[in-house]
């Protein structure tokens, strides 16, 4: 897994390519909730080279929203791989995550 | 294309999920499934894997967990055997997916996704071991008939 972390207009944006899974997702979630405790309050994540996403890297996704959600923040995930989007429908979160189909349409409703 | 056996001996430790991924990798390069099957037999065994080490046992001993993957031409048969506390994952409640989202948790979603993704799941506890043996179906047409 490879984490590419910019800041645009105050938004951070996290683009994460290859997997998210049980060996990977903690050091996700480490660097995530780095921007977190640095003020950071709007996140997106670019999911366009996300390869695979297992259970351990959709607990980080549903805790960054819940706890963003209580800080009165707002995340939006993009460009989702059929795959990872299957794995994210199956799981019930289409109707939790604000999902975009682009990074331009993210940064409109983050 | 032939059978292929693969036969990996793993321990209780999350580590040992690259091993599962090698042979993965190198069942994929053996038969021809795509990209999207592929992702789901990985997404099956990591969370049968994270399950049993995570959850499956009492003590803090090493424990063995052995996995056999066997496939032919249109399906794939895993076998993953291990000598942790009895849990019969076939019968285990599925999460409330519809709930609101302060009160959802992830737990329970890895086995919801080994029942979604594998056509056959079948759970027997024998001599003190869990047994969990799976079909997935590995091509498109396959699976198609069987659905119909």
């Amino acid at each position: 897994m490879e984490i590419f972390q910019e800041n645009n207009n105050g938004v951070e944006i996290f683009s994460v390519k290859g997997s998210l899974d049980s060996n990977t997702s903690s050091e996700f979630e480490t660097r995530v909730y780095a921007a977190l405790e640095n003020g950071q309050r709007k996140l997106i994540f670019n999911l366009e080279d996300l390869d695979y996403i297992s259970s351990a890297g959709i607990r980080v996704m549903l805790k960054t929203t819940k706890d963003l959600k209580r800080m009165e923040g707002n995340i939006v995930l993009c460009t989702l791989q059929d795959y990872v989007r299957e794995v994210f429908d199956i799981a019930g979160f289409d109707g939790y995550l604000n999902i975009e189909n682009n990074i331009t349409a993210a940064m409109d409703n983050v | 294309m032939g059978k292929v056996n693969l036969s990996i001996k793993l321990k209780n430790h999350l580590n040992d999920l690259d091993k599962i991924k090698k042979a993965v990798l190198k069942l994929s390069t053996a038969i021809d499934c795509t990209k999207q099957k592929f992702q789901e037999i990985n997404l099956i065994l990591e969370e049968l894997f994270t399950n049993v080490v995570c959850h499956g046992f009492n003590d803090d001993k090493e424990h063995d967990i052995d996995l056999s993957l066997s496939c032919d031409e249109k399906s794939l048969t895993i076998r993953m055997e291990d000598d942790g506390k009895s849990f019969d994952f076939t019968s285990a409640a599925a999460p409330d997916t519809k709930c609101a989202i302060e009160k959802r948790f992830v737990g329970g979603l890895g086995i919801h996704f080994v029942k979604y993704f594998a056509d056959d799941c079948q759970y027997y506890r024998k001599k003190g071991k869990n047994i969990i043996v799976l079909k997935k179906y590995i091509t498109d047409d396959e699976h198609a008939d069987v659905e119909s």
